[in-house]
């Protein structure tokens, strides 16, 4: 059942400086995250918005930046020699 | 309908099998080394392949140029040690500056 709180955001927000991972702090975050993506997964499917709502106000970035932000993250840890699994 | 609800299900049920699977067959034993060490590789590599699929679009097709500012503005204030949350906001308000003054006809 832990495994079931592992999404993107949480498991960063778990690690540590040393590289250990705060369970805690994993299944905080997710328990926060999980409500909006299910009201925002409803609200999406309720609304069927057009691309011009994400794409006007740029939100299509959301993602890329996210995962560029985690990829200089990850390259910043690992030059610290502290990138470990869980 | 009835086809999205049925595909939700079943990639909610493979997701639960999935991130069941790794504590229910390893427990608290750790990684062996070598798995432990192309663990440690993955997400870098996943990453940047979200990065490049995210930017090229669909079909690799859709690039905006548009979204290069927003990223740039992103990854500087990261540098800056800004919090995720404000570089993304930033990139995100750059990003729409950039298409309002495409659409207004100002550049």
């Amino acid at each position: 059942m832990q495994g079931q709180a592992i999404v993107d955001g949480s498991w960063a927000v778990a690690q540590r400086p040393d590289a250990s991972f705060d369970r805690g702090a994993m299944f905080g975050a997710t328990m926060v995250q999980w409500p909006a993506w299910v009201l925002g997964t409803a609200i999406g499917t309720l609304t069927e918005p057009g691309a011009s709502v994400v794409e006007a106000p740029g939100l299509d970035l959301v993602f890329p930046a996210y995962f560029a932000l985690l990829l200089y993250d990850a390259r910043s840890r690992h030059d610290r020699g502290c990138c470990r699994s869980a | 309908m009835t086809t999205m609800i049925v595909a939700v299900l079943a990639l909610a049920a493979v997701n639960l099998l999935y991130k069941a699977a790794g504590q229910a067959i390893l427990g608290d034993h750790p990684l062996p080394p070598r798995a432990r060490a192309v663990a440690d590789a993955l997400p870098v590599a996943q990453l940047a392949a979200l990065l490049v699929v995210g930017l090229l679009g669909h079909a690799w097709r859709a690039f905006d140029w548009t979204v290069l500012p927003g990223q740039a503005v992103a990854l500087f204030l990261r540098t800056r040690r800004f919090s995720p949350l404000l570089c993304v906001v930033a990139g995100i308000a750059c990003t729409a500056a950039v298409r309002l003054a495409l659409a207004g006809g100002c550049c």
